[in-house]
């Protein structure tokens, strides 16, 4: 569907990207992560082509964005902020939307208005941040693109919007096939939807990996002890992710038995072998760095 | 060229701007014979018939000589405010080439002014002939040369827009382009006199030769066409400020295809055009200040002190104004 080929870009003389490159398949929720400035809302600006790139190539479906910008009918850009959307209503919005995508689908925006209890006659800037997220992602499938580029969706909105907000993107993947290339510094978030991640750490994308084979290659196991076996675990490299008491939880690869060996000849007395979270495998990924 | 979906965004975006830039062109022609002929009607009330004249004259001031004034606060809307206020990302997410997206906002604006100048040009056509003047003078040319000039300034902004990245920038820049001819010739020929102490007038035949050349000249500095002297010159004249407006609408619109829009919030969205600006501002500073030091008293050490604190005053205009980035 949507292909980066070796892109980069340099801003002010700093390079934010360099060489990336990556495919979104089609119904597929992509997790960009990486910390702030890494480079991630520059990317999304790269694909719908708000700035150009120094080299490399975006293409849609085959077709170059760049040489064909009629492709972005297909593709809708969502930032964090939007101030054009600030001084209009929501019918306002979607006079001005339908003229611009000529697959606007106005019974849909507004089933989904009721769905979501958005007011409609406010305009864009009287709304809370939740309901201005809503509105916008509203907007977005409204306009039935196959690609939607999502910039921190749920930033600032509280946690039941913020549910409502992830069902929404939910239910139009499962309904409509659609992709979706999402930034978040939210774990919890990225791991709840996406297929895939990857990581922008120094202009790189990296690690990029599917979500459900990282979690099964991981264990977190529970164990207790009668001595104190601290130094002994950390001795060996393994992840702790937390330890009260005589009570350690830690973090290995499914697959080292060797790691897991060693373990059992500490003769815990408790042994629990639990599924892991995105935060712990990229705990024991990173070595307890926080990269996101 | 330019998309149906696209001119709607445009319109929605700034209707108020230009419902009133329309009301008002349309009004200004035919509204400045209404007023000649009230104080004509003014003057009959008051006086003997034979020492009120109804002339309509276009030469002296009139309202249509503000009608470069919409196409700025256009421009402005257009480029400048859209950057600054950060609705411009939303147009460029947009499924349009930078062609179309200049090519539409340029072409609403251009249309805005040109054909709201025609139907005020038209109704002012119509009061002259109900009202009957007793003589009409400079009417075409002036309706004719207002529209070419307002649209020239009209051009030169949307090209100022297209180069910078905020609306200070762009008013500045379109400011200093439309002296700019000026300032290149006139200050170094002002400074060429102190030091070598010699008059350029007296190098010419005569001073009618001088001064023809000069205010010739003159007609190459856009900001000059905002006084009316053009109108007592030849029609030809506007072919120039014609010319011109081509000069600036293909700079404006290369310019919004090709340079980055990322530098929204910074002067120049070019950086490679900083330094230079920076070096010209700081060389108008010195030759500038310089003349007005040695004119307050006529010595050589006023000549220094100005072009120093010229020096000192160019280097912090430009930084501080080419340099600092403002909050987008």
């Amino acid at each position: 569907m949507i292909e980066l080929r070796q892109l980069s870009k340099a801003i002010d003389g700093n390079q934010v990207l360099k060489d990336v490159s990556l495919t979104i398949e089609k119904g597929e929720i992509f997790g960009l992560l990486g910390r702030n400035g890494s480079g991630k809302t520059t990317m999304l600006r790269l694909i719908q082509q708000i700035i150009f790139a120094d080299s490399g190539t975006i293409l849609f479906d085959g077709v170059e964005i760049k040489k064909h910008p009629k492709v972005k009918q297909n593709i809708i850009y969502m930032p964090v902020q939007n101030p054009f959307y600030d001084k209009y209503t929501y019918k306002q919005l979607v006079d001005i939307l339908r003229r611009i995508y000529p697959k606007f689908d106005v019974t849909y925006a507004n089933e989904l208005m009721n769905r979501y209890e958005i007011p409609e006659t406010k305009k864009y800037r009287e709304l809370s941040t939740g309901l201005k997220k809503q509105l916008s992602l509203v907007l977005s499938f409204a306009a039935r693109p196959a690609l939607i580029l999502l910039d921190e969706p749920t930033d600032g909105i509280d946690a039941v919007t913020r549910h409502d907000v992830l069902q929404l993107m939910v239910d139009e993947v499962a309904e409509r096939d659609t992709s979706i290339l999402i930034t978040s510094h939210r774990l919890e978030d990225i791991e709840r939807m996406c297929n895939r991640i990857g990581f922008l750490e120094d202009n790189r994308l990296t690690n990029v990996m599917d979500l459900d084979e990282l979690k099964e290659e991981y264990i977190k196991i529970q164990m207790a002890f009668d001595t104190d076996v601290n130094l002994a675990i950390r001795e060996q490299n393994i992840p702790m992710l937390d330890q009260a008491g005589v009570f350690y939880t830690v973090l290995i690869p499914k697959s080292d038995e060797e790691k897991k060996s060693f373990l059992r000849e500490l003769k815990p007395k408790v042994w629990n072998e639990l599924p892991v979270n995105l935060e712990e495998v990229f705990i024991a990924k990173f070595g307890g760095k926080r990269r996101w | 060229m330019v998309d149906r979906g696209l001119l709607y965004r445009e319109w929605k975006q700034n209707q108020v701007v230009i419902l009133l830039s329309i009301a008002f062109l349309v009004l200004a022609n035919p509204l400045s014979i209404v007023n000649t002929y009230l104080s004509y009607q003014g003057c009959l009330d008051r006086q003997d018939p034979q020492y009120c004249d109804f002339i309509v004259n276009y030469s002296i001031s009139n309202l249509i000589d503000l009608n470069w004034v919409p196409g700025v606060i256009l421009a402005v809307c257009f480029l400048g405010m859209e950057r600054s206020k950060g609705t411009m990302d939303f147009i460029l997410s947009l499924p349009y080439n930078r062609s179309q997206i200049f090519q539409t906002k340029f072409w609403l604006g251009g249309f805005v002014i040109v054909l709201s100048q025609l139907i005020g040009f038209l109704l002012a056509w119509l009061l002259i002939l109900v009202y009957s003047p007793e003589h009409v003078y400079f009417f075409e040319h002036s309706s004719v040369g207002v529209i070419v000039i307002s649209f020239m300034a009209y051009c030169l902004l949307m090209a100022a827009g297209a180069l910078t990245g905020s609306v200070f920038a762009q008013l500045l820049t379109a400011f200093a382009a439309a002296v700019l001819p000026y300032l290149i010739v006139a200050l170094p020929v002002g400074n060429f006199e102190v030091v070598f102490g010699v008059n350029i007038w007296e190098m010419f035949p005569s001073p009618e030769a001088y001064f023809s050349l000069t205010s010739n000249l003159l007609y190459l500095v856009p900001i000059g066409y905002v006084a009316s002297d053009w109108l007592i010159d030849s029609k030809y004249i506007l072919m120039i400020p014609a010319a011109m407006s081509i000069l600036f609408y293909l700079i404006g619109l290369i310019s919004f295809k090709k340079l980055p829009s990322e530098r929204n919030g910074h002067f120049f969205l070019w950086n490679r055009l900083d330094r230079p600006v920076q070096i010209l501002v700081m060389a108008f500073g010195i030759l500038g200040f310089g003349l007005f030091g040695y004119y307050t008293g006529h010595s050589i050490i006023g000549y220094i002190l100005g072009m120093i604190i010229g020096a000192v005053a160019g280097f912090f205009v430009s930084y501080f104004s080419i340099y600092k980035k403002t909050k987008v």
